[in-house]
């Protein structure tokens, strides 16, 4: 089995997988940056336009948010499973796992393009005939759609990454000892920890 | 037989150890959910946002150190996750320092 999962130029399946794992790191930090850059911006335009940022803060849907971050957080939970299952050679419990890791992905997926439905309906897209008159509130409401949009992006090609472990670890063409599993839930995960900061700043302010 | 019946028993002990331990952390995560859901409505001023930010950091702590596996890893890989935050503070620092430094 580890014999099929080991790769040129490695001489070992420990350095394989160190090397992945020191790979997709670097990856995920130029992640955080670009995902930073997103949130420098919000923290800057909010900082200059406190007033309309609570008032659109308070505009979007904190049920969906709130589901959803439920939702994305218990897809980590299954594909840190499945990553464990696979070290632990537990065949039929990784591709279970993987599977429900997908489901959850899709869910959320399904559940924000409810909410955007919902955002269209109340003329929260920036523009003409925008619902909210404060100053900023557009704003707040360009960087909520980027912000998600690119969001739901990633989490799109994570869904495509776990789709095809499933795929070639059920025909067998995927040894469990091979890193790409561990590399592909890091991404995962990244995508979550992503939505965990993102959850506060669109859905939390501007309640009390 | 009971060389494949001991394999199996092992393999269902292995499952188990790691659902506990996973769903412990995955109960810890949707509890630090609804307390911030909660806070959120609290009136606390200036301190609602701080407090929610915090709350998400534990959030991704937990995440990256159990999840992603940082408590196992080497030092180096950990140095390549920190990283980021080294670069991320000073793109803050220096925005604020620009924007809070402003008359108007």
């Amino acid at each position: 089995m580890s014999a099929a999962a080991l790769r040129e130029p490695w001489t070992r399946l420990s350095r394989q997988r160190e090397a992945a794992t020191f790979g997709m790191w670097v990856f995920l930090t130029s992640e955080l940056l670009f995902f930073s850059g997103m949130i420098l911006i919000y923290a800057a335009c909010r900082y200059l336009q406190p007033a309309g940022f609570l008032a659109a803060a308070r505009e979007t849907n904190v049920w969906f948010g709130t589901i959803n971050t439920m939702v994305l957080l218990t897809s980590s939970f299954a594909m840190a499973v499945a990553a464990q299952a696979g070290d632990a050679k537990l065949r039929r419990l990784a591709i279970a796992c993987l599977a429900a890791t997908v489901a959850l992905g899709l869910a959320f997926l399904t559940i924000k393009g409810f909410e955007y439905r919902e955002d269209i309906h109340e003329h929260l897209l920036p523009g003409a005939g925008f619902a909210i008159a404060t100053p900023g509130a557009q704003l707040f409401f360009s960087v909520y759609w980027v912000m998600t949009g690119v969001h739901a992006i990633h989490l799109s090609i994570g869904i495509a990454l776990v789709g095809r472990l499933i795929l070639e670890t059920a025909r067998r063409e995927l040894p469990l000892s091979s890193p790409e599993i561990q590399a592909t839930a890091l991404y995962w995960h990244l995508v979550d920890v992503i939505w965990i900061i993102l959850y506060p700043l669109l859905y939390l302010g501007g309640r009390s | 037989m009971s060389v494949e019946r001991a394999g199996d028993a092992k393999a269902a002990q292995r499952g188990a150890d790691i659902w506990r331990r996973s769903l412990l952390v995955w109960a810890i995560l949707m509890l630090l959910v609804l307390l911030t859901l909660g806070l959120a409505y609290l009136p606390l001023g200036r301190f609602n946002m701080p407090l929610a930010l915090l709350i998400a950091a534990a959030k991704a702590v937990l995440i990256g150190v159990i999840f992603m596996e940082l408590r196992l890893a080497k030092g180096f890989i950990r140095l390549a996750a920190g990283a980021a935050f080294l670069w991320i503070a000073v793109m803050f620092a220096l925005t604020f320092s620009d924007l809070a430094s402003r008359a108007g």
